[in-house]
C-alpha cells in the first residue's frame, strides 16, 4: 500500500516537474521576445539618436515585471529540482544503430543472397539518391545567390554596410531553402534508416552484448609514433610563427587592435 | 537528514566547473574595469586568450583570438599574420576542443544557462546537420569577408561585427552600463539592434539546447575542433576495449558521431559512462606514474602501488593547485593594483584674467571683470609714449570701429593702462595725442595707471609674454598679440574672444589646445594657432575599419571649404603611430590631400588626456572660429553630417 503510494505521490510530482518545466519555457520566451520587441521598437521609433541612457531605462523600467519573474521562477525551480525532483526513468535496451550496421555488413560481405541484405541495399540506394539530390540542390542555389551577391553593383564606401547586408538579403533565402531541403531529406532518410534497422533486427536477432569483429586497424595518425611526429610538427611550426610574427610587427597590430575598443564589434557600428 | 546532505552535495560545483570559473575569471581578470568602464590598455593585451573573449570587454585581460584573426586577415595585404596563426596552431593543438569544455567563458554562460529547469531539445539528426553551419561561418564571416576588405584596404572582422554575442554582452553591455560612457549610446544604431536581437536569441535558445552557440555558430569550436584528434590534452578512445555499446554517444550533448571527433568538447561526461573502461584522459601518463606492477601482484604489492600511486596523484594536483592559483592571485593583483592607466599631464591652458580695481581718467573707479563683454587691455610705459603713438592710433581705430555711437552697453572696451606714472604724469608737458583726444569720452575706453606695475606683471606671468592682453567675455585670457598689432588683427583677436564659454570639453565650450605633431611634415599644429578659422578635428588609426572609412569624406570636405576659411586636422592614434607610414597615405591617395595629417601626443595626451574622449575611435570634433566647440562627434558620420555641421559653425559666429 505504501509502495503504491509513494509510486503515486512520484507520478504526482513528476506532472508537477513537467508543468512547472513547460511554464518557465513560456515566461523564458516571452521574457526573450520582450527583449527584442523592445530594442527594435527603440530604434525604429527613435528618429536620429534612438538609443539615450533615459529611453532605454524607459524601456527597461516598463519590461522589468517580465525579467524580474523570470529570474524568480528560475531560481525557485532550480531550488525545486534540487530538493523536490525526481529524476527521469532512464530507457534501457535496444540495440546501438552502428553495432546492428557493423554486423550486418559482415553478413552481407559472407553472404550476398541474403533477402534481408538486399532490402537494407534498397534502403541505402534510396538514401544515397535523397544525399545526392538535396546536397546538389543546395550547392546550386547557394552558389547562384553568391554569384548574384558579387554582381550587384558596387556600392561607395560609405555604402559598403548596406552592400554587405545586400550580399546576406539575397543569399539567405537560398540559405533557407537549403536549409529547408537537407532537414526534409534528413526526415526521409531517418524513415528510411528505421526501416533498416527494423530489417536488420527481425533478420539477425542481435545479441546486444555481442561484441563487434573485424574492425579496421588503427588510421595512420592515430599510431602514437606517428601522433607524437604531427604533434611535434605543428608545434615547432607554431613557435616559428609566432616568433616571425614578433619579429613582422603582427604580435604589434594584435596589441594595436586590443587596446582601443572595436565599436565594430561591440554593436557601436 | 543524509538525503538531506546528499542534495545539498549536488550544489558543490563539479572540478570542471571549478576550471570553468577559474578560466572566466583569469581571462576577465581586469575586475577594475567594469567599475571604471574603462578596458585595459597595457602590454598583455599581445597575449591571446584562448577562448571567446571580446577584447571590448572591460574585465578583458588578453586579446580574442577570432577577432585578432581577423583583423589579421584584413591587414594581411601588409603583413603577413604569422603570430595568429601561431597562437591558433599552439593553442589547438595543445588543448584542442578542450578549451571550449573547460576554459571559454562564453562556454560556462550557455552551461549555466542550460541548467535552468525547463524541457530540453535533445540532440538528433537536425541538430547534427546544423552543426555543419560553424565551418559556414568560419569560411564565410571569418576569412572571406575580412580578405575582400583587406583588397578595399580597410579592416572588417565579419563575424565580430554581423555575429558574436560574447562582443555584445561582454563588450557593449558592460561598457554601456557604465554612467562614463553615456557618450556610447549616440553610436547605437541599426547594427547593435540586430546584434542584441542575436544574443537575446542565443540566451533563450541556450536554455532550451545544450550550448546552442557552441554547437551550431561558434567559428572559433569548429577551428579547434580540427585539432581534436591530434591535440596533447583531451578524451581518446581506446579502441580496443571499445564495444560500441553506444552509451558514451547516449550520454554525450553535442553532435558527436564517436568520442574524441570534432565536435567532442571532452567535458569528459562519457568516461564515467564507459562500462569498459575504453574511455580516458590524453596526457594522464604526463602526470601519473605508469603502471608497474608485477604479473600477478599480490595484495600487498596492489595495495602500496596504490598508496604509492595516490600519494603521487595528490602531489601532482597540490603542486597544480598551488600554480593555478599563484597564476590567478598575479593576474588579479597585476590588473587591479599595479597597472595604472597613463596619466597626462595637463599643460597650463585658459586660465582666468586676474581682477584689478583702478581709477580711470575722470576719477571714476572700475574693475576689470566689471565689464560684461571683452577687455583688451594694453600697458605703456611712461617712457614709451612717444613712440607708442601708432599704438594709439590702433587702439583708437578700434574703440571707434567697435563703439561708434560712444553708448554704454558695446560688447568690447579698450584698457590703456600706464605703469610707472600716474594718467597725469603720463601726460604732462605733453598734448595727449590727437588720435586718443578724439575717443576719451567714449566708454569703450578707459585709462588708467597700473603705477607699480604689478597688473602688468601679472598679466605678463599669466599669458607668458608681454603684449596686448585679450580677456573674454567668460574673463578667460583668450590671447595676446604682440604689441604692434594691426587694428585688424586686435579686432579680430576681440571678435573671437566675445563669447561666454569657458574651456571644456562639451558643445559651448572653448576647445583645449594641444601642440600635434604633424605626419607628413615637419613642425607641429594646434587649433589655437588656428583661431579664426574653423577647425575639424578628426580622430582616427589606420586599424580602424569605421574611421578609414569617413577619411575620404574629410578629405573631400578639405577640398571643397579651403575657401571657407576652414581646415581638416587628423589626429592619428599615438599607440599605433607608427602604422600611419607616408607609404600608407601614399596607398591611400592621400598625400596630396588637404587634411593635416598629425598624430596625438604620448599615451593619447590629447584624445584622452585634454579632450576625455573614451578608449572608441572615431571621434569629430567642429570647432568655430572662436575656438569655442560647435558639435562633437563620437562616431562614424556622413558627409553630410559633416558639412552641415561645418555650415552651422561658419554660420553661428558673426563679427558683432
Amino acid at each position: 500500500m505504501s509502495e503504491k503510494n509513494g509510486e503515486k505521490s512520484v507520478a504526482a510530482l513528476r506532472k508537477f516537474n513537467l508543468i512547472y518545466a513547460i511554464c518557465l519555457s513560456a515566461l523564458i520566451v516571452i521574457t526573450g521576445v520582450c527583449f527584442v520587441v523592445a530594442v527594435c521598437h527603440l530604434y525604429f521609433t527613435g528618429g536620429d539618436e534612438p538609443y539615450t541612457r533615459e529611453r532605454v531605462g524607459e524601456y527597461l523600467r516598463a519590461i522589468v515585471i517580465p525579467i524580474a519573474l523570470t529570474v524568480v521562477a528560475s531560481v525557485c525551480g532550480g531550488v525545486f529540482s534540487l530538493f523536490l525532483g525526481v529524476s527521469e526513468k532512464r530507457k534501457v535496451g535496444g540495440v546501438s544503430y552502428s553495432l546492428g550496421r557493423r554486423a550486418l555488413a559482415r553478413v552481407f560481405a559472407m553472404n550476398r543472397e541474403c533477402a534481408a541484405c538486399e532490402k537494407v541495399q534498397k534502403e541505402r540506394d534510396i538514401r544515397r539518391l535523397i544525399y545526392v539530390i538535396t546536397a546538389s540542390a543546395s550547392v546550386f542555389l547557394l552558389v547562384l545567390s553568391f554569384v548574384l551577391a558579387v554582381l550587384i553593383p558596387e556600392h561607395t564606401v560609405e555604402g559598403f554596410n548596406s552592400h554587405v547586408f545586400s550580399a546576406i538579403l539575397i543569399i539567405t533565402p537560398a540559405t533557407v531553402i537549403s536549409i529547408a531541403g537537407i532537414f526534409a531529406s534528413l526526415l526521409l532518410c531517418s524513415v528510411s534508416e528505421m526501416r533498416e534497422y527494423l530489417i536488420m533486427k527481425d533478420a539477425l536477432k542481435l545479441d546486444p552484448e555481442a561484441k563487434t569483429l573485424g574492425e579496421g586497424g588503427e588510421a595512420v595518425f592515430e599510431k602514437p609514433r606517428a601522433l607524437l611526429w604531427i604533434r611535434v610538427f605543428i608545434v615547432t611550426v607554431a613557435v616559428i610563427f609566432i616568433v616571425l610574427g614578433a619579429m613582422n610587427g603582427g604580435a604589434y597590430d594584435v596589441y594595436a587592435k586590443a587596446v582601443a575598443i572595436c565599436t565594430e564589434c561591440i554593436g557601436l557600428g | 537528514m543524509k538525503k538531506f546532505l546528499s542534495k545539498l552535495k549536488r550544489l558543490i560545483p563539479s572540478k570542471r566547473r571549478l576550471i570553468q570559473l577559474y578560466a572566466a575569471l583569469l581571462v576577465n581578470a581586469n575586475v577594475k574595469g567594469f567599475a571604471s568602464g574603462t578596458i585595459y590598455q597595457g602590454k598583455l593585451k599581445t597575449v591571446c586568450t584562448p577562448g571567446l573573449n571580446c577584447y571590448s570587454c572591460p574585465g578583458a585581460s588578453g586579446a580574442c583570438p577570432l577577432g585578432s584573426l581577423q583583423n589579421a586577415l584584413s591587414s594581411s595585404g601588409k603583413t603577413v599574420p604569422y603570430y595568429i596563426f601561431g597562437i591558433i596552431l599552439l593553442y589547438g593543438i595543445i588543448f584542442g576542443r578542450f578549451i571550449c569544455g573547460f576554459l571559454c567563458p562564453f562556454g560556462l554562460i550557455q552551461d549555466l544557462l542550460h541548467k535552468i529547469p525547463t524541457p530540453k531539445i535533445k540532440k538528433n539528426r537536425f541538430t547534427k546537420a546544423l552543426s555543419y553551419l560553424k565551418y559556414v561561418i568560419l569560411v564565410f564571416f571569418v576569412f572571406i569577408i575580412p580578405l575582400l576588405y583587406m583588397f578595399r584596404d580597410f579592416p572588417l572582422p565579419g563575424f565580430c561585427k554581423y555575429i558574436c554575442p560574447a562582443g555584445t554582452l561582454g563588450g557593449a553591455i558592460s561598457l554601456l552600463i557604465h554612467p562614463a560612457n553615456s557618450g556610447m549610446f549616440a553610436r547605437l544604431g541599426p547594427l547593435f539592434t540586430w546584434k542584441f536581437a542575436l544574443l537575446v536569441s542565443f540566451i533563450v535558445g541556450c536554455v532550451f539546447i545544450y550550448r546552442m552557440f557552441c554547437r551550431f555558430f561558434c567559428p572559433l569550436g569548429a577551428l579547434y575542433g580540427l585539432f581534436n584528434r591530434f591535440a596533447i590534452l583531451g578524451i581518446k578512445l581506446d579502441k580496443p576495449s571499445c564495444t560500441e555499446c553506444g552509451k558514451c554517444i547516449k550520454k554525450c550533448k553535442m553532435d558527436i558521431s564517436r568520442v574524441g571527433d570534432c565536435e567532442c568538447i571532452n567535458c569528459g561526461e562519457c568516461v564515467s559512462e564507459c562500462p569498459t573502461g575504453a574511455i580516458q584522459w590524453r596526457g594522464g601518463k604526463i602526470l601519473l606514474p605508469k603502471n608497474d606492477l608485477p604479473e600477478n601482484p599480490s595484495d600487498e604489492e596492489k595495495a602500496l602501488y596504490e598508496k604509492k600511486r595516490k600519494r603521487k596523484s595528490l602531489t601532482v594536483k597540490i603542486i597544480a593547485g598551488v600554480l593555478a592559483l599563484s597564476l590567478l592571485g598575479g593576474a588579479l593583483v597585476y590588473y587591479n593594483f599595479i597597472y595604472e592607466p597613463p596619466v597626462t599631464d595637463e599643460a597650463p591652458t585658459l586660465k582666468t584674467v586676474p581682477d584689478a580695481t583702478f581709477t580711470a581718467l575722470g576719477g571714476k573707479q572700475f574693475t576689470v571683470h566689471g565689464f560684461h563683454g571683452v577687455n583688451v587691455i594694453t600697458f605703456i610705459d611712461k617712457e614709451d609714449i612717444p613712440s607708442s603713438i601708432d599704438r594709439l592710433s590702433e587702439l583708437t581705430s578700434l574703440v571707434k570701429s567697435v563703439n561708434p555711437s560712444a553708448s554704454e552697453d558695446a560688447w568690447c572696451r579698450v584698457i590703456l593702462l600706464f605703469t610707472g606714472c600716474t594718467v597725469e604724469e603720463a601726460f604732462a608737458n605733453r598734448d595727449v595725442p590727437m588720435t586718443l583726444a578724439q575717443v576719451l569720452q567714449n566708454p569703450s575706453l578707459v585709462i588708467a595707471s597700473d603705477k607699480d606695475g604689478s597688473y602688468h606683471k601679472k598679466l605678463t606671468d599669466l599669458g607668458n609674454g608681454d603684449g596686448i592682453f585679450i580677456a573674454s567675455k567668460s574673463k578667460l585670457l583668450s590671447s595676446v598679440l604682440d604689441a604692434n598689432a594691426s587694428y585688424e588683427d586686435i579686432k579680430n583677436s576681440a571678435a573671437n574672444a566675445n563669447t561666454d564659454a569657458r574651456e571644456g570639453t562639451n558643445e559651448g565650450d572653448l576647445c583645449p589646445s594641444y601642440a600635434l605633431e604633424r605626419l607628413l611634415s615637419e613642425g607641429t599644429v594646434s587649433i589655437s594657432e588656428l583661431k579664426g578659422k574653423t577647425v575639424v578635428l578628426n580622430f582616427w588609426y589606420t586599424e580602424c575599419g569605421p574611421c578609414v572609412e569617413e577619411l575620404p569624406h574629410f578629405d573631400e570636405v578639405a577640398s571643397e571649404y579651403k575657401n571657407k576659411d576652414v581646415v581638416v586636422i587628423a589626429v592619428h592614434q599615438y599607440a599605433t603611430k607608427s602604422l600611419a607610414t607616408r607609404e600608407y597615405f601614399e596607398s591611400k591617395g592621400w598625400l596630396d590631400s588637404d587634411i593635416i595629417f598629425a598624430a596625438d601626443g604620448a599615451d593619447e595626451a590629447y584624445y584622452q588626456g585634454k579632450l576625455k574622449f573614451g578608449t572608441a575611435w572615431p571621434s569629430t570634433l567642429v570647432i568655430d572660429s572662436r575656438g569655442v566647440i560647435y558639435k562633437k562627434f563620437e562616431q562614424k558620420i556622413s558627409k553630410q553630417e559633416l558639412t552641415s555641421a561645418i555650415d552651422g559653425a561658419i554660420a553661428s559666429v558673426s563679427l558683432p
